[in-house]
């Protein structure tokens, strides 16, 4: 094992499945959709209803585990970047080295504004909701931050950006610890315009199904604490993962759709394997940013088909059938379950897919069972409104096995 | 992160502020009066108010952002856009195969969009609000209207927050830059005055609004250069500061500040032999773009200085946290 290589050494999440890895791994393994009927909102007169929520069970639970805030996400990711530090052995203050913050969100406090939300003229309460620091505030006040605190927005590549951008800087020498994530809490907000857009489904989020009608909001907050291997090791720990490489770009194509081609998303897997010095072959799962709306699953099975030609379709799942889409947290939790697919060997199926899409025959999409056997790389995608695409590649955290 | 970036070029859209020099100057001069404006926020209960800020500021669109389809296209994304397409860049960067990265930084962009989502779900009926807005009522309208319109293929980032994500913005690029995922990088910042940001404005620092960019590339030869970025706490910070000022070999020839806290510039530039500059005092509130502006404005002094010059730029946050830059000509 190279000592200076970016080890992953602890995780943490808050999801629909409710709060820790634990429960967002078994929610994963025993192929539970966590959408359905929104509560926290009055969604009557709405011609959809559903999206994926933290569960208000887990909600009422913060209030134990972390500092008040207006914010969920901020709640969600201050828990997440606890259960993350402990997870990695890391006491949250009086550490030795630099710890910095890199966190991916979308909306971050906005949806604070949601809540005003009736019947006439909108109330407007809250002040947070203008302020995107307010994102880190929870955070601020459980963990000692003395390294970069950077709060990346770039659309839903922002989860993975944040492991990118911290990856780096760990490799750099910047920081000892990167906490790196992504939060967003469920917004009336998106729910409200991806209605107006006809983007949502009624009843199931379909990734790469023939019948996929939309996708539906999901939100949560995961976190990948960042070390050099190493200092991992020092402490008598082995590294969860390895992060392998990263890669960025973008599509500079249309602010909602995707590149026909998916040129961006290209790029960046072939970054990735190059930088990592792997062949196509040797992906063993390729965790999809499918969102199951009609757009983009043909799109990215086809830029996934080309990119990772070899003597084999790519194996490819997308979570979001079971999670919803939680925009800034996807990525970051994706990349989590990537983490516990390469601990657990087995690559998550899709679950909610009955009939596969013709035009996604050029990959090999994984049945809702899942498949156990060997995961030795996960390449995870991650792209939205505005064309940023990020792609990150993890492998396993035992030596032999990189 | 490489060791240095070197600038090609600029472009502005600032109020009043119409290149490097202006900006220089505006840096100096005694703060500007600001303009006292309505803003208004219609189907919401919040009251009319008026106040002095820095703009309105007009966009100005240059030929080359073209000026088809932008109708939709928010304000502060025309800004954006504006300040880009005025920066001058290499010729590859309009080749298909250029990994130019656009890298933005702003605490407001999408703001105006997102309530106005908010009032029209409140006054209409279920599926009725507008259409072009949810998708600009994110962080990253600015940086994606660069990158499309331009047509900048490499990374597109937006960072958001306070003062320090305008030089964490730079820090990303230098990033993008060493690691080969950017061959070259548009960095920018911006900001806009609407009622709605003025319910977190700060009452005692004028709210601005405009945009700014940067082109960056691989060091190479004479020019402007940015070096050796930090970003830490404030404990951290001022040590650099102090220690830096304590060598003439490391001493830089001044020090501009993106601060909301004046009492903090005073007791920095307190007994330093070289001039402190305060970037909300001579240019207001711009929230993440101030730290930006604080390269920006020491780039400018660096242009403007008739001998080889070096310049801190230093933003910090209420929370402590802290970002710096050295700018320097050769």
């Amino acid at each position: 094992m190279d000592r200076d290589s970016v080890a992953v050494s602890g995780v943490g999440a808050v999801s629909p499945a409710g709060l820790g890895v634990h429960a967002l791994w078994r929610a994963i393994e025993d192929r539970r959709v966590l959408t359905g009927p929104v509560t926290r909102y009055d969604l009557s007169g709405y011609p959809t209803q559903q999206a994926a929520e933290v569960p208000p069970g887990a909600v009422a639970a913060l209030d134990s585990l972390v500092p008040p805030h207006e914010s969920l996400a901020a709640r969600y990711l201050a828990a997440a970047t606890l259960e993350a530090l402990g997870d990695a052995g890391l006491p949250a203050h009086r550490r030795r080295g630099r710890l910095g913050l890199f966190v991916g969100t979308v909306m971050g406090t906005r949806p604070l504004l949601d809540r005003a939300i009736g019947r006439g003229p909108l109330g407007v309460a809250e002040r947070a909701w203008a302020r995107p620091d307010e994102l880190l505030a929870a955070v601020r006040k459980v963990v000692t931050v003395d390294g970069p605190a950077v709060l990346l927005a770039p659309g839903c590549s922002a989860g993975n950006e944040a492991i990118a951008a911290g990856a780096a800087a760990v490799a750099s020498g910047e920081v000892d610890v990167a906490v790196c994530g992504g939060a967003d809490e469920l917004s009336l907000e998106v729910f409200a315009f991806f209605t107006s857009m006809r983007a949502l489904a009624a009843d199931a989020i379909r990734p790469f199904d023939a019948g996929r009608r939309g996708t539906m909001p999901g939100e949560g907050a995961a976190v990948l604490v960042l070390e050099r291997a190493g200092r991992v090791t020092a402490r008598g720990r082995a590294p969860l993962a390895h992060v392998l490489a990263t890669a960025s770009a973008a599509d500079a194509h249309n602010l909602t759709q995707p590149h026909p081609d998916g040129a961006g998303l290209i790029a960046t897997i072939q970054t990735c394997l190059d930088r990592a010095g792997v062949e196509p072959d040797d992906v063993d799962w390729v965790c999809a940013h499918g969102t199951g709306t009609p757009a983009n699953d043909a799109v990215e099975a086809r830029a996934v088909a080309k990119a990772l030609g070899g003597r084999r379709r790519p194996v490819l799942s997308s979570v979001k059938g079971q999670l919803g889409h939680a925009e800034g947290g996807a990525a970051a939790l994706e990349a989590v379950i990537g983490v516990r697919a390469l601990a657990h060997d087995l690559v998550p199926g899709n679950v909610t897919l009955v009939d596969p899409d013709p035009e996604c025959a050029g990959v090999d999409l994984v049945e809702p069972a899942g498949r156990r056997g060997p995961v030795r790389r996960v390449l995870s995608q991650a792209y939205g409104f505005g064309g940023a695409v990020c792609t990150v590649l993890l492998g396993k955290g035992t030596p032999d096995a990189r | 992160m490489p060791a240095s970036v070197a600038v090609r070029g600029a472009g502005l859209r600032l109020s009043e502020v119409e290149d490097l020099a202006a900006l220089a100057r505006r840096l100096s001069d005694a703060p500007a009066p600001a303009a006292v404006r309505r803003f208004a926020a219609p189907d919401t209960v919040l009251a009319p108010v008026e106040r002095g800020v820095y703009g309105p500021v007009e966009p100005r669109l240059p030929a080359r952002a073209g000026s088809r389809g932008l109708r939709s296209v928010p304000h502060e994304s025309l800004l954006a856009l504006a300040s880009a397409a005025d920066t001058p860049t290499r010729p590859e960067a309009r080749t298909p195969d250029d990994t130019t990265a656009v890298v933005w930084a702003s605490s407001t962009a999408g703001l105006p969009e997102y309530a106005t989502v908010c009032a029209e779900a409140s006054t209409l009926d279920p599926g009725f609000v507008a259409p072009a807005l949810g998708p600009a009522s994110a962080y990253n309208g600015p940086a994606a209207t660069v990158s499309i319109r331009l047509g900048l293929a490499g990374p597109n980032l937006t960072l958001t927050g306070g003062a320090t994500a305008g030089i964490s913005a730079i820090a990303e690029a230098m990033r993008l830059i060493a690691t080969g995922d950017a061959s070259a990088a548009l960095v920018g910042a911006s900001a806009t005055v609407t009622r709605w940001s003025l319910t977190a404005a700060h009452d005692h620092l004028t709210p601005a609004e405009g945009a700014a960019c940067l082109a960056l590339e691989p060091s190479a030869g004479p020019g402007i250069q940015l070096r050796e970025c930090q970003r830490t706490d404030l404990v951290h910070a001022t040590a650099r500061v102090i220690q830096a000022a304590a060598r003439p070999e490391t001493r830089p020839d001044g020090l501009v500040i993106s601060t909301l806290d004046a009492g903090l510039v005073d007791a920095l530039a307190s007994g330093q032999p070289f001039p402190v500059w305060h970037v909300e005092r001579s240019l207001g509130d711009l929230g993440a773009a101030g730290g930006f502006l604080a390269v920006v404005g020491a780039a400018a002094l660096c242009a403007a200085a008739t001998s080889p010059t070096k310049i801190l730029a230093l933003a910090v946050e209420p929370c402590g946290s802290t970002a710096s830059l050295e700018v320097s000509s050769s």
